[in-house]
Protein backbone atom coordinates (compact mmCIF):
# COMPACT_ATOMS: atom_id res chain seq x y z
CA UNK A 1 0.00 0.00 0.00
CA UNK A 2 2.66 2.23 1.09
CA UNK A 3 4.90 3.65 -2.06
CA UNK A 4 8.88 3.60 -1.56
CA UNK A 5 9.30 6.62 -3.58
CA UNK A 6 10.27 10.33 -3.62
CA UNK A 7 7.73 11.57 -2.12
CA UNK A 8 6.84 14.73 0.69
CA UNK A 9 8.43 14.53 4.04
CA UNK A 10 6.57 15.87 6.93
CA UNK A 11 8.35 17.27 10.03
CA UNK A 12 5.26 17.08 12.95
CA UNK A 13 4.86 19.07 16.06
CA UNK A 14 1.78 19.56 17.48
CA UNK A 15 3.76 22.65 19.50
CA UNK A 16 4.50 24.45 16.45
CA UNK A 17 0.82 23.51 14.45
CA UNK A 18 2.36 23.41 11.14
CA UNK A 19 3.81 20.96 8.69
CA UNK A 20 7.60 21.74 7.30
CA UNK A 21 7.75 20.01 3.89
CA UNK A 22 10.93 18.70 2.05
CA UNK A 23 11.34 16.32 -0.51
CA UNK A 24 13.11 12.97 0.43
CA UNK A 25 13.53 9.04 0.36
CA UNK A 26 11.22 8.16 3.24
CA UNK A 27 11.39 4.44 4.52
CA UNK A 28 8.21 2.55 4.98
CA UNK A 29 8.19 3.67 9.33
CA UNK A 30 8.55 6.76 8.64
CA UNK A 31 6.13 6.39 6.49
CA UNK A 32 4.12 5.04 8.65
CA UNK A 33 4.68 7.81 11.21
CA UNK A 34 3.61 10.61 8.59
CA UNK A 35 0.60 8.85 8.30
CA UNK A 36 -0.34 8.66 11.94
CA UNK A 37 0.20 11.81 12.25
CA UNK A 38 -0.93 13.99 9.06
CA UNK A 39 -3.62 16.99 9.75
CA UNK A 40 -6.13 17.61 7.75
CA UNK A 41 -6.60 20.75 5.65
CA UNK A 42 -2.69 20.88 4.65
CA UNK A 43 -2.65 16.86 3.78
CA UNK A 44 -5.47 17.21 1.27
CA UNK A 45 -3.83 19.90 -0.18
CA UNK A 46 -0.88 17.40 -0.91
CA UNK A 47 -2.62 14.02 -1.43
CA UNK A 48 -3.24 14.19 -4.95
CA UNK A 49 1.15 13.72 -5.02
CA UNK A 50 0.31 11.05 -2.83
CA UNK A 51 0.22 7.26 -3.61
CA UNK A 52 -2.78 7.11 -0.68
CA UNK A 53 -3.52 8.78 2.98
CA UNK A 54 -4.65 6.78 5.49
CA UNK A 55 -6.73 8.67 7.51
CA UNK A 56 -6.87 6.87 11.15
CA UNK A 57 -9.66 7.68 12.75
CA UNK A 58 -10.60 6.40 16.73
CA UNK A 59 -11.45 9.48 18.65
CA UNK A 60 -13.10 11.32 15.55
CA UNK A 61 -16.79 11.36 17.75
CA UNK A 62 -15.27 12.16 21.19
CA UNK A 63 -15.15 16.16 20.48
CA UNK A 64 -15.61 17.90 23.81
CA UNK A 65 -16.41 21.31 22.06
CA UNK A 66 -18.42 22.01 18.92
CA UNK A 67 -19.32 19.36 16.28
CA UNK A 68 -17.16 16.24 14.82
CA UNK A 69 -14.91 17.61 12.42
CA UNK A 70 -15.44 16.36 8.97
CA UNK A 71 -13.37 13.75 7.67
CA UNK A 72 -10.85 13.58 5.47
CA UNK A 73 -12.26 10.99 3.29
CA UNK A 74 -15.44 13.22 2.66
CA UNK A 75 -13.11 15.71 1.21
CA UNK A 76 -11.31 13.41 -0.69
CA UNK A 77 -12.71 9.98 -1.17
CA UNK A 78 -10.37 8.62 -3.99
CA UNK A 79 -7.17 9.54 -2.10
CA UNK A 80 -8.17 8.63 1.19
CA UNK A 81 -8.56 5.12 2.82
CA UNK A 82 -10.87 5.31 5.73
CA UNK A 83 -9.94 3.32 9.12
CA UNK A 84 -13.10 2.92 12.00
CA UNK A 85 -13.16 1.56 14.85
CA UNK A 86 -15.75 1.73 18.12
CA UNK A 87 -12.90 0.40 20.12
CA UNK A 88 -12.90 4.22 21.80
CA UNK A 89 -17.26 4.37 22.15
CA UNK A 90 -17.86 1.11 22.47
CA UNK A 91 -15.91 -1.99 24.61
CA UNK A 92 -13.01 -2.06 22.46
CA UNK A 93 -13.04 -6.12 23.27
CA UNK A 94 -15.27 -6.62 20.63
CA UNK A 95 -12.44 -5.50 18.77
CA UNK A 96 -14.87 -4.40 15.38
CA UNK A 97 -13.90 -1.60 13.13
CA UNK A 98 -14.30 -0.79 9.42
CA UNK A 99 -12.34 0.24 6.18
CA UNK A 100 -13.69 2.91 3.32
CA UNK A 101 -11.24 2.95 0.37
CA UNK A 102 -11.67 2.48 -3.36
CA UNK A 103 -12.78 -0.55 -4.64
CA UNK A 104 -9.69 -1.57 -6.07
CA UNK A 105 -8.22 -0.70 -2.52
CA UNK A 106 -11.02 -2.85 -0.43
CA UNK A 107 -10.36 -5.55 -2.23
CA UNK A 108 -6.33 -5.97 -1.92
CA UNK A 109 -7.68 -5.31 1.90
CA UNK A 110 -10.20 -7.81 2.05
CA UNK A 111 -7.30 -10.12 1.04
CA UNK A 112 -4.90 -9.12 3.66
CA UNK A 113 -7.72 -9.38 5.94
CA UNK A 114 -8.54 -12.91 5.37
CA UNK A 115 -5.30 -14.08 5.67
CA UNK A 116 -4.42 -12.55 8.68
CA UNK A 117 -7.84 -13.68 10.83
CA UNK A 118 -10.36 -15.38 7.78
CA UNK A 119 -12.99 -13.70 9.44
CA UNK A 120 -13.69 -11.22 12.63
CA UNK A 121 -15.65 -12.52 14.80
CA UNK A 122 -19.46 -13.25 13.95
CA UNK A 123 -21.01 -12.45 17.48
CA UNK A 124 -19.21 -9.32 18.28
CA UNK A 125 -20.13 -8.14 14.89
CA UNK A 126 -23.53 -8.49 15.72
CA UNK A 127 -23.68 -6.97 19.07
CA UNK A 128 -22.09 -3.97 17.63
CA UNK A 129 -24.22 -3.72 14.65
CA UNK A 130 -27.24 -3.74 16.97
CA UNK A 131 -26.09 -1.29 19.35
CA UNK A 132 -25.24 1.01 16.64
CA UNK A 133 -28.83 0.53 14.62
CA UNK A 134 -30.55 2.65 16.96
CA UNK A 135 -30.24 5.26 18.96
CA UNK A 136 -28.55 4.24 22.31
CA UNK A 137 -25.48 4.53 21.06
CA UNK A 138 -25.89 8.33 20.57
CA UNK A 139 -26.53 9.18 24.41
CA UNK A 140 -23.78 6.50 25.33
CA UNK A 141 -21.33 8.58 23.01
CA UNK A 142 -22.84 11.89 25.06
CA UNK A 143 -21.79 10.56 28.61
CA UNK A 144 -18.60 9.40 27.02
CA UNK A 145 -18.22 12.58 25.93
CA UNK A 146 -19.38 14.50 29.20
CA UNK A 147 -16.42 12.06 30.94
CA UNK A 148 -13.85 12.59 29.13
CA UNK A 149 -14.02 16.28 29.00
CA UNK A 150 -14.64 16.68 32.91
CA UNK A 151 -11.14 14.26 33.14
CA UNK A 152 -9.43 16.49 30.49
CA UNK A 153 -10.58 19.77 32.56
CA UNK A 154 -8.65 17.88 35.12
CA UNK A 155 -5.92 17.12 33.81
CA UNK A 156 -5.42 20.49 32.64
CA UNK A 157 -5.74 22.19 35.75
CA UNK A 158 -3.61 19.98 37.60
CA UNK A 159 -0.95 20.56 35.01
CA UNK A 160 -1.06 24.04 35.68
CA UNK A 161 -0.95 23.85 39.33
CA UNK A 162 1.86 21.05 39.14
CA UNK A 163 4.02 21.30 36.42
CA UNK A 164 7.10 23.62 36.05
CA UNK A 165 6.66 27.01 34.44
CA UNK A 166 8.43 26.52 31.66
CA UNK A 167 6.52 24.02 30.60
CA UNK A 168 3.60 23.93 28.26
CA UNK A 169 0.84 21.30 26.75
CA UNK A 170 -2.24 21.07 24.63
CA UNK A 171 -5.60 21.46 26.01
CA UNK A 172 -6.86 19.35 23.39
CA UNK A 173 -10.81 19.87 22.25
CA UNK A 174 -10.95 15.54 21.60
CA UNK A 175 -10.04 12.41 22.47
CA UNK A 176 -7.67 10.75 25.17
CA UNK A 177 -4.49 12.64 25.45
CA UNK A 178 -2.83 15.99 26.60
CA UNK A 179 1.01 16.37 24.90
CA UNK A 180 3.42 18.04 27.71
CA UNK A 181 6.15 19.65 26.20
CA UNK A 182 9.58 20.08 29.04
CA UNK A 183 12.62 21.96 29.16
CA UNK A 184 14.99 20.08 26.78
CA UNK A 185 17.39 18.79 29.42
CA UNK A 186 14.20 16.27 30.56
CA UNK A 187 14.69 12.84 29.38
CA UNK A 188 11.11 11.80 29.28
CA UNK A 189 12.14 7.86 27.94
CA UNK A 190 14.64 8.15 31.19
CA UNK A 191 12.47 9.99 33.51
CA UNK A 192 9.98 7.16 33.29
CA UNK A 193 11.24 4.54 35.73
CA UNK A 194 11.97 7.01 38.00
CA UNK A 195 8.03 7.87 36.99
CA UNK A 196 7.05 4.12 37.81
CA UNK A 197 8.58 4.16 41.18
CA UNK A 198 6.52 6.73 42.03
CA UNK A 199 3.42 4.65 40.58
CA UNK A 200 2.56 7.13 37.82
CA UNK A 201 3.11 6.29 34.00
CA UNK A 202 2.87 7.89 31.32
CA UNK A 203 3.99 7.46 27.12
CA UNK A 204 7.81 9.05 26.55
CA UNK A 205 7.56 11.68 23.16
CA UNK A 206 10.65 9.30 21.75
CA UNK A 207 7.79 6.55 20.96
CA UNK A 208 5.99 8.90 18.66
CA UNK A 209 9.03 10.02 16.77
CA UNK A 210 10.69 7.73 13.95
CA UNK A 211 14.14 9.75 14.20
CA UNK A 212 14.83 9.55 18.10
CA UNK A 213 13.29 13.40 18.74
CA UNK A 214 10.62 13.54 21.36
CA UNK A 215 13.05 13.22 24.54
CA UNK A 216 11.16 16.48 25.61
CA UNK A 217 7.59 15.48 25.49
CA UNK A 218 5.46 13.63 27.02
CA UNK A 219 1.82 11.59 26.32
CA UNK A 220 -0.40 11.95 29.53
CA UNK A 221 -3.53 9.52 28.77
CA UNK A 222 -6.45 11.11 30.48
CA UNK A 223 -9.18 8.58 29.56
CA UNK A 224 -8.96 5.65 32.41
CA UNK A 225 -8.24 7.17 35.61
CA UNK A 226 -10.99 9.17 37.93
CA UNK A 227 -10.69 12.86 38.16
CA UNK A 228 -8.96 12.42 41.92
CA UNK A 229 -6.62 10.12 40.44
CA UNK A 230 -5.37 12.15 37.78
CA UNK A 231 -5.00 14.94 39.76
CA UNK A 232 -3.13 12.71 41.68
CA UNK A 233 -1.02 11.34 39.28
CA UNK A 234 -0.30 15.18 37.36
CA UNK A 235 0.76 16.11 41.20
CA UNK A 236 3.25 12.88 41.58
CA UNK A 237 4.50 13.50 38.10
CA UNK A 238 5.06 17.65 38.62
CA UNK A 239 6.88 16.94 42.45
CA UNK A 240 9.16 14.15 40.14
CA UNK A 241 9.77 16.90 37.77
CA UNK A 242 10.86 19.73 40.50
CA UNK A 243 13.05 17.26 41.90
CA UNK A 244 14.91 16.55 38.33
CA UNK A 245 15.02 20.64 37.46
CA UNK A 246 16.59 20.89 41.22
CA UNK A 247 19.28 17.86 40.02
CA UNK A 248 20.08 19.35 36.85
CA UNK A 249 20.92 22.80 38.43
CA UNK A 250 23.12 20.63 40.77
CA UNK A 251 25.09 19.21 38.14
CA UNK A 252 25.14 22.06 36.03
CA UNK A 253 27.03 24.03 38.79
CA UNK B 1 7.97 -34.35 42.72
CA UNK B 2 8.48 -31.40 44.82
CA UNK B 3 6.03 -28.55 45.33
CA UNK B 4 8.28 -25.25 43.59
CA UNK B 5 6.74 -21.43 43.41
CA UNK B 6 8.53 -20.05 40.35
CA UNK B 7 8.75 -16.08 41.59
CA UNK B 8 8.60 -14.05 38.08
CA UNK B 9 7.73 -10.56 37.35
CA UNK B 10 7.20 -7.87 40.07
CA UNK B 11 8.11 -4.30 39.70
CA UNK B 12 11.56 -3.60 38.54
CA UNK B 13 11.68 -2.04 35.21
CA UNK B 14 13.31 -5.65 34.34
CA UNK B 15 9.54 -7.45 35.15
CA UNK B 16 9.73 -8.46 31.53
CA UNK B 17 12.87 -10.45 31.87
CA UNK B 18 12.18 -11.67 35.28
CA UNK B 19 8.77 -13.53 33.47
CA UNK B 20 10.83 -14.57 30.26
CA UNK B 21 13.03 -15.97 32.59
CA UNK B 22 10.01 -17.33 34.98
CA UNK B 23 7.87 -18.75 32.33
CA UNK B 24 10.82 -20.98 31.17
CA UNK B 25 12.26 -22.14 34.34
CA UNK B 26 8.41 -23.18 35.32
CA UNK B 27 8.27 -25.37 31.79
CA UNK B 28 11.89 -26.94 32.31
CA UNK B 29 10.79 -27.74 35.84
CA UNK B 30 7.19 -29.45 35.01
CA UNK B 31 9.17 -31.01 32.18
CA UNK B 32 11.48 -33.12 34.71
CA UNK B 33 8.35 -34.07 36.88
CA UNK B 34 7.66 -30.86 39.41
CA UNK B 35 4.48 -29.36 40.79
CA UNK B 36 4.77 -25.72 39.55
CA UNK B 37 3.15 -22.22 40.17
CA UNK B 38 3.98 -19.12 39.09
CA UNK B 39 4.14 -16.41 41.38
CA UNK B 40 4.10 -13.01 40.30
CA UNK B 41 5.07 -10.71 43.67
CA UNK B 42 3.64 -7.87 42.21
CA UNK B 43 0.69 -9.73 42.69
CA UNK B 44 -1.14 -8.45 46.06
CA UNK B 45 -1.03 -10.09 48.41
CA UNK B 46 2.18 -11.99 47.42
CA UNK B 47 2.40 -13.79 51.02
CA UNK B 48 -0.98 -14.61 51.32
CA UNK B 49 -0.84 -16.47 47.76
CA UNK B 50 2.32 -17.65 48.49
CA UNK B 51 1.33 -19.44 51.79
CA UNK B 52 -1.70 -20.67 50.49
CA UNK B 53 0.49 -21.99 47.65
CA UNK B 54 1.69 -24.30 50.21
CA UNK B 55 4.73 -25.54 47.97
CA UNK B 56 8.17 -26.51 49.56
CA UNK B 57 10.70 -24.29 47.73
CA UNK B 58 10.70 -20.98 46.04
CA UNK B 59 12.90 -20.85 42.51
CA UNK B 60 13.47 -16.70 42.48
CA UNK B 61 14.11 -15.89 39.05
CA UNK B 62 13.19 -12.08 39.52
CA UNK B 63 14.98 -8.81 38.50
CA UNK B 64 16.01 -5.95 40.03
CA UNK B 65 14.92 -4.22 42.77
CA UNK B 66 12.56 -6.47 45.68
CA UNK B 67 13.57 -9.73 43.64
CA UNK B 68 17.45 -9.00 43.55
CA UNK B 69 18.07 -6.78 46.59
CA UNK B 70 17.48 -8.93 49.22
CA UNK B 71 14.06 -8.01 49.81
CA UNK B 72 12.24 -11.07 48.84
CA UNK B 73 15.03 -13.15 50.17
CA UNK B 74 14.20 -11.50 53.79
CA UNK B 75 10.87 -12.16 53.40
CA UNK B 76 10.96 -15.98 52.49
CA UNK B 77 13.78 -16.34 55.61
CA UNK B 78 11.05 -14.58 57.41
CA UNK B 79 8.10 -17.57 56.17
CA UNK B 80 11.01 -20.26 56.74
CA UNK B 81 10.53 -21.13 52.91
CA UNK B 82 14.16 -22.76 51.32
CA UNK B 83 14.43 -20.92 48.01
CA UNK B 84 17.19 -20.83 45.31
CA UNK B 85 20.30 -18.34 45.44
CA UNK B 86 21.89 -15.98 47.85
CA UNK B 87 21.08 -15.07 51.37
CA UNK B 88 19.60 -11.79 51.54
CA UNK B 89 22.83 -9.75 52.73
CA UNK B 90 25.21 -10.50 50.21
CA UNK B 91 22.25 -10.29 47.82
CA UNK B 92 22.31 -6.74 48.73
CA UNK B 93 25.57 -6.07 48.41
CA UNK B 94 25.94 -7.92 44.73
CA UNK B 95 22.74 -5.78 43.43
CA UNK B 96 23.93 -2.37 44.75
CA UNK B 97 27.31 -1.51 42.68
CA UNK B 98 28.57 0.89 45.21
CA UNK B 99 28.51 -2.17 48.27
CA UNK B 100 29.65 -4.89 45.29
CA UNK B 101 32.33 -2.04 43.76
CA UNK B 102 33.64 -1.48 47.45
CA UNK B 103 33.50 -5.39 48.04
CA UNK B 104 35.43 -6.34 45.02
CA UNK B 105 38.27 -3.52 45.99
CA UNK B 106 38.33 -4.56 49.55
CA UNK B 107 39.20 -8.15 48.10
CA UNK B 108 42.08 -6.69 45.73
CA UNK B 109 39.98 -8.41 43.00
CA UNK B 110 40.83 -6.41 39.45
CA UNK B 111 37.43 -3.96 38.91
CA UNK B 112 37.89 -0.91 36.67
CA UNK B 113 38.75 2.28 39.34
CA UNK B 114 35.34 4.06 40.13
CA UNK B 115 33.81 6.34 41.79
CA UNK B 116 29.79 6.85 43.24
CA UNK B 117 27.95 10.38 43.03
CA UNK B 118 25.02 10.32 44.88
CA UNK B 119 21.70 11.98 44.66
CA UNK B 120 21.59 13.48 48.21
CA UNK B 121 25.63 14.86 47.71
CA UNK B 122 24.12 16.81 44.23
CA UNK B 123 21.03 18.03 45.94
CA UNK B 124 22.28 18.61 49.04
CA UNK B 125 25.72 18.99 49.31
CA UNK B 126 26.53 21.22 46.36
CA UNK B 127 28.42 17.91 44.76
CA UNK B 128 27.83 19.27 40.55
CA UNK B 129 30.74 21.62 40.30
CA UNK B 130 33.10 19.03 41.64
CA UNK B 131 32.08 16.17 39.17
CA UNK B 132 34.72 16.75 36.66
CA UNK B 133 37.24 15.84 39.13
CA UNK B 134 36.09 12.30 38.39
CA UNK B 135 37.07 12.74 34.31
CA UNK B 136 40.72 14.13 36.42
CA UNK B 137 40.32 11.38 38.42
CA UNK B 138 39.66 8.26 36.25
CA UNK B 139 40.14 9.63 32.38
CA UNK B 140 38.19 8.84 29.75
CA UNK B 141 35.90 7.42 28.11
CA UNK B 142 33.49 6.25 31.25
CA UNK B 143 30.93 4.05 31.71
CA UNK B 144 28.20 5.99 34.00
CA UNK B 145 25.59 3.42 35.60
CA UNK B 146 22.92 3.48 38.49
CA UNK B 147 23.80 1.51 41.41
CA UNK B 148 20.77 -0.54 41.78
CA UNK B 149 19.47 -1.47 38.33
CA UNK B 150 20.19 -3.92 36.04
CA UNK B 151 19.72 -5.47 32.26
CA UNK B 152 22.28 -2.17 31.81
CA UNK B 153 19.56 0.06 31.92
CA UNK B 154 20.17 4.05 32.29
CA UNK B 155 23.86 2.95 30.93
CA UNK B 156 26.12 5.47 28.87
CA UNK B 157 28.72 5.46 27.80
CA UNK B 158 30.61 8.44 27.46
CA UNK B 159 33.85 10.30 25.64
CA UNK B 160 33.77 13.87 26.04
CA UNK B 161 33.42 14.99 30.10
CA UNK B 162 30.45 17.57 28.81
CA UNK B 163 28.63 14.64 28.81
CA UNK B 164 29.12 13.32 32.14
CA UNK B 165 26.12 16.03 34.02
CA UNK B 166 23.56 14.39 31.30
CA UNK B 167 24.99 10.95 31.68
CA UNK B 168 24.34 10.84 35.36
CA UNK B 169 21.23 12.46 35.41
CA UNK B 170 20.25 9.59 33.27
CA UNK B 171 21.40 6.94 35.67
CA UNK B 172 20.02 9.15 38.65
CA UNK B 173 16.47 8.03 37.19
CA UNK B 174 16.71 4.81 37.74
CA UNK B 175 18.95 4.83 41.27
CA UNK B 176 19.87 7.29 43.88
CA UNK B 177 23.35 6.81 43.23
CA UNK B 178 25.18 7.15 39.56
CA UNK B 179 28.78 4.80 39.47
CA UNK B 180 30.95 6.38 37.33
CA UNK B 181 33.72 3.53 35.99
CA UNK B 182 36.96 4.12 33.72
CA UNK B 183 35.37 1.96 30.28
CA UNK B 184 37.79 -1.18 29.57
CA UNK B 185 38.28 -1.54 25.97
CA UNK B 186 37.94 -5.27 24.81
CA UNK B 187 36.82 -8.66 24.94
CA UNK B 188 33.63 -8.85 27.19
CA UNK B 189 32.91 -12.09 29.09
CA UNK B 190 30.51 -13.40 30.95
CA UNK B 191 31.61 -16.34 34.12
CA UNK B 192 28.68 -18.51 35.12
CA UNK B 193 28.93 -20.53 38.57
CA UNK B 194 26.30 -23.03 39.46
CA UNK B 195 27.03 -24.60 42.60
CA UNK B 196 30.71 -24.12 43.07
CA UNK B 197 31.51 -24.90 39.60
CA UNK B 198 32.75 -22.25 37.18
CA UNK B 199 30.96 -23.22 34.11
CA UNK B 200 32.61 -21.68 30.50
CA UNK B 201 33.21 -18.51 30.06
CA UNK B 202 30.80 -16.96 26.83
CA UNK B 203 32.01 -14.29 25.13
CA UNK B 204 29.49 -11.38 23.97
CA UNK B 205 30.11 -9.28 20.69
CA UNK B 206 27.62 -6.77 20.38
CA UNK B 207 26.78 -6.17 16.73
CA UNK B 208 26.40 -2.85 17.04
CA UNK B 209 29.71 -2.59 19.61
CA UNK B 210 27.21 -1.74 22.73
CA UNK B 211 25.82 -4.61 24.62
CA UNK B 212 22.64 -2.87 25.83
CA UNK B 213 19.31 -3.99 27.20
CA UNK B 214 18.15 -4.61 23.51
CA UNK B 215 21.27 -6.25 22.16
CA UNK B 216 20.76 -8.54 25.76
CA UNK B 217 17.31 -9.41 24.55
CA UNK B 218 16.84 -9.23 21.43
CA UNK B 219 18.14 -12.37 19.33
CA UNK B 220 20.00 -12.20 16.34
CA UNK B 221 21.30 -8.76 17.34
CA UNK B 222 24.89 -10.09 19.62
CA UNK B 223 27.24 -12.63 19.06
CA UNK B 224 27.73 -15.14 21.46
CA UNK B 225 31.43 -17.76 21.74
CA UNK B 226 30.98 -20.34 24.11
CA UNK B 227 33.91 -20.87 25.47
CA UNK B 228 35.08 -17.98 24.58
CA UNK B 229 37.86 -17.15 22.25
CA UNK B 230 40.58 -16.09 24.91
CA UNK B 231 43.83 -17.56 25.41
CA UNK B 232 44.30 -20.22 28.01
CA UNK B 233 45.88 -17.60 30.58
CA UNK B 234 43.13 -14.92 30.17
CA UNK B 235 40.25 -17.31 30.13
CA UNK B 236 41.88 -19.19 33.80
CA UNK B 237 42.67 -15.43 35.11
CA UNK B 238 38.77 -14.77 34.52
CA UNK B 239 37.66 -17.81 36.02
CA UNK B 240 39.88 -17.22 38.92
CA UNK B 241 38.46 -13.64 39.42
CA UNK B 242 35.23 -14.63 38.76
CA UNK B 243 35.63 -17.75 41.31
CA UNK B 244 36.72 -14.64 43.97
CA UNK B 245 33.98 -12.62 42.78
CA UNK B 246 31.45 -14.90 43.67
CA UNK B 247 33.29 -16.61 46.75
CA UNK B 248 33.92 -13.26 48.55
CA UNK B 249 30.32 -11.42 49.28
CA UNK B 250 28.89 -14.87 50.06
CA UNK B 251 26.42 -15.87 46.63
CA UNK B 252 25.16 -19.02 47.02
CA UNK B 253 24.09 -21.58 44.14
CA UNK B 254 24.32 -19.60 40.86
CA UNK B 255 25.45 -16.22 39.95
CA UNK B 256 27.23 -14.38 36.81
CA UNK B 257 29.66 -12.36 36.92
CA UNK B 258 30.69 -10.05 33.65
CA UNK B 259 34.39 -9.63 32.99
CA UNK B 260 35.87 -7.24 30.51
CA UNK B 261 39.96 -8.53 29.23
CA UNK B 262 41.58 -6.03 28.30
CA UNK B 263 44.18 -5.65 25.13
CA UNK B 264 46.75 -7.40 27.51
CA UNK B 265 44.64 -10.36 28.69
CA UNK B 266 43.81 -8.99 32.26
CA UNK B 267 40.41 -9.57 33.23
CA UNK B 268 38.29 -6.51 35.19
CA UNK B 269 35.38 -7.75 36.96
CA UNK B 270 32.37 -5.44 36.14
CA UNK B 271 28.96 -6.68 37.67
CA UNK B 272 28.20 -9.53 40.08
CA UNK B 273 24.70 -11.00 39.52
CA UNK B 274 23.27 -12.50 42.27
CA UNK B 275 19.95 -13.62 40.11
CA UNK B 276 21.35 -13.89 36.37
CA UNK B 277 18.52 -13.70 33.44
CA UNK B 278 17.15 -17.37 32.44
CA UNK B 279 15.31 -16.09 28.92
CA UNK B 280 16.66 -18.12 25.74
CA UNK B 281 19.40 -15.13 25.04
CA UNK B 282 20.03 -15.10 28.53
CA UNK B 283 24.09 -16.09 29.39
CA UNK B 284 24.16 -18.61 31.98
CA UNK B 285 21.89 -21.09 30.05
CA UNK B 286 24.06 -20.44 27.55
CA UNK B 287 27.72 -21.10 29.63
CA UNK B 288 25.65 -24.30 31.13
CA UNK B 289 24.94 -25.38 27.61
CA UNK B 290 29.14 -24.90 26.48
CA UNK B 291 29.49 -27.15 29.81
CA UNK B 292 26.75 -29.85 28.27
CA UNK B 293 24.09 -29.17 30.91
CA UNK B 294 20.78 -28.49 28.99
CA UNK B 295 18.18 -25.95 30.31
CA UNK B 296 15.91 -28.10 32.46
CA UNK B 297 19.12 -29.62 34.02
CA UNK B 298 20.45 -26.65 34.97
CA UNK B 299 17.52 -25.23 36.80
CA UNK B 300 16.70 -28.58 37.99
CA UNK B 301 20.76 -28.60 39.60
CA UNK B 302 19.53 -24.97 41.49
CA UNK B 303 16.64 -26.12 42.36
CA UNK B 304 18.56 -29.32 43.88
CA UNK B 305 21.15 -27.05 46.16
CA UNK B 306 17.81 -24.89 47.54
CA UNK B 307 16.47 -28.79 48.46
CA UNK B 308 19.46 -29.90 50.70
CA UNK B 309 18.94 -26.79 52.66
CA UNK B 310 15.29 -27.53 52.99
Amino acid sequence: MYQRRSMAEFSFDPFADRYARRTAEMSASEVRALFAVASRPDVVSLAGEMPYVVEDNPYGLLRFEGEPQPTLRSMDPRNVIYLGTVSKVFPPGVRVGWALAEPGVLQRLTLAKEALDLCSSNLNMLVTERHLSGERWRESLHRLVGTYRSRRDAMVEALGEHFPADAAWTAPTGGFYVWAKLSAYFGSANLLAAAVERKVAYVPGTAFYPDGRGRDRMRLAFCYPTEDRIREGVRRLGELLSDEEELYRSLSG
Amino acid sequence: MTRVAVLAGGRSPEREVSLRSGHRVASALRTRGHDVVLIDPSDAPFVETLSAASVSVCFIALRGKEGEDGTVQRLLELLELPYTGTRPGPCERAFDKVLAKEGLDAAEIPTPPWAAVQVAALRDLGAGPILHRIVGRLGLPLVVKPSRAGSAMGLSFIEREADLPNAVMKALSFSDAAIVERRVDGTEVAAGIVGEEPLPLVEVVAKDGIFDYAARYTAGSTEYFAPARLEPESAEACRREATRAFLTPGLRDVARMDLMVDGEGRPWVVAVNASPGMTDTSLLPMAARAAGMGFEELCERILDLALERA
